[in-house]
């Protein structure tokens, strides 16, 4: 009986067809009913922050405000994990192996996402690839300061002394060392010298005198 | 600050008490305007290199992946965070800039930043040790 065999292998074909549909549909709703789950319970458990730079810092002082808020309002705890080291990028190689849950954040910091990136040929993250940006908290101005005893009373004063003088001026980051030398020398071609080298690398905390 | 080491870069933040006990004499601020916090002080800019800028940013960020339902729920609640009125207190006081921006905001901005220093890294030859 040839043509009731065509037709029932028609219509097994179809509900093979159907069932294909309806287990994708079924995958697409449990997988969204999933994510909504997660993002309605979220978050019921603790939460960390990884903050790159040592306690008193910028990033620590906001991650720290943040932290606070957070806690305040969704009645977990949020806690900041200061993770310092090689100018950001030992914490930030951390947050970015981290679970993707939302338990774990971390401070999207100039210096590891958006200085990093070019200086470095080799970086154990990627800046953009790795992590999913939540947003910008803050803009900090940056300074060129002295000591009271330095000579120099004024940037071209300083400019003209390190000229002068060629590798005779200790320069110091209290962020990032290398970094910074990088945009002092290259963010103004006519700041540009050799003079200035990094000797201090580590994070001065705002507390310490 | 024990004097071996005559100059530094930081963010005003970390320097202000120290500027403002005397310990530290600021030299130039690396923005386009001068700070309210600091309003003796003049810009690098203005000091006879105009165009020279260095702000530096911090914000959020979580592994890639992280679904974007939780992401929402982070960023809509840190810019609420941002916006209460003891918070701006506390930013202002210790001279820090709010920005509270959209995921894909900031996204786009670190991304130009990346752009912005890696032509000047390229440019000036700098590398890291």
């Amino acid at each position: 009986m040839p043509a009731p065999l065509a037709g029932s292998c028609r219509s097994d074909r179809e509900s093979f067809h159907e069932q294909r549909h309806r287990s994708a549909a079924d995958l697409w709703w449990t997988a969204s009913a999933a994510i909504d789950a997660h993002a309605q319970k979220y978050p019921n458990r603790p939460i960390r922050i990884i903050a790159q730079f040592q306690p008193g810092t910028s990033t620590d002082i906001l991650a720290r405000v943040i932290a606070q808020k957070l806690t305040e309002s969704w009645g977990q705890q949020v806690v900041v994990d200061n993770q310092p080291g090689a100018g950001g990028i030992v914490g930030t190689e951390l947050g970015a192996r981290a679970v993707p849950d939302g338990y774990t954040l971390t401070m999207g910091v100039s210096s590891a996402f958006g200085i990093n990136p070019t200086l470095y040929s080799k970086l154990p993250y990627d800046a953009i690839r790795d992590f999913a940006p939540i947003t910008n908290i803050a803009l900090t101005r940056q300074t060129l300061f002295a000591s009271p005893s330095f000579t120099a009373k004024s940037v071209k004063k300083l400019v003209a002394a390190a000229k002068a003088k060629p590798a005779s001026i200790n320069y110091a980051s209290l962020e990032a060392a290398r970094r910074v030398t990088s945009r002092w020398k290259c963010s103004n071609p006519r700041l540009r010298s050799n003079s200035i080298t990094c000797r201090i690398k580590a994070a001065l905390p705002r507390t310490q005198t | 600050m024990s004097g071996q080491v005559p100059i530094m870069f930081d963010a005003i933040p970390a320097v202000l008490p120290h500027l403002k006990s005397g310990k530290l004499r600021g030299l130039g601020i690396g923005t386009r305007t001068r700070s309210p916090f600091v309003p003796d002080l003049p810009t690098i800019a203005e000091s006879g290199y105009p165009g020279f800028e260095a702000v530096g940013w911090i914000g959020i960020v979580a592994p890639a992946k992280t679904p974007n339902a939780v992401l929402d729920k982070l960023n809509a609640e840190i810019v609420h965070i941002l916006k209460e009125p003891d918070v701006k207190q506390r930013l202002d006081a210790l001279a820090f800039t709010p920005v509270g921006d959209t995921r894909a905001e900031y996204a786009t901005f670190i991304k130009s930043e990346i752009a912005k220093w890696g032509k000047a890294v390229k440019a000036s030859g700098a590398k890291a040790d």
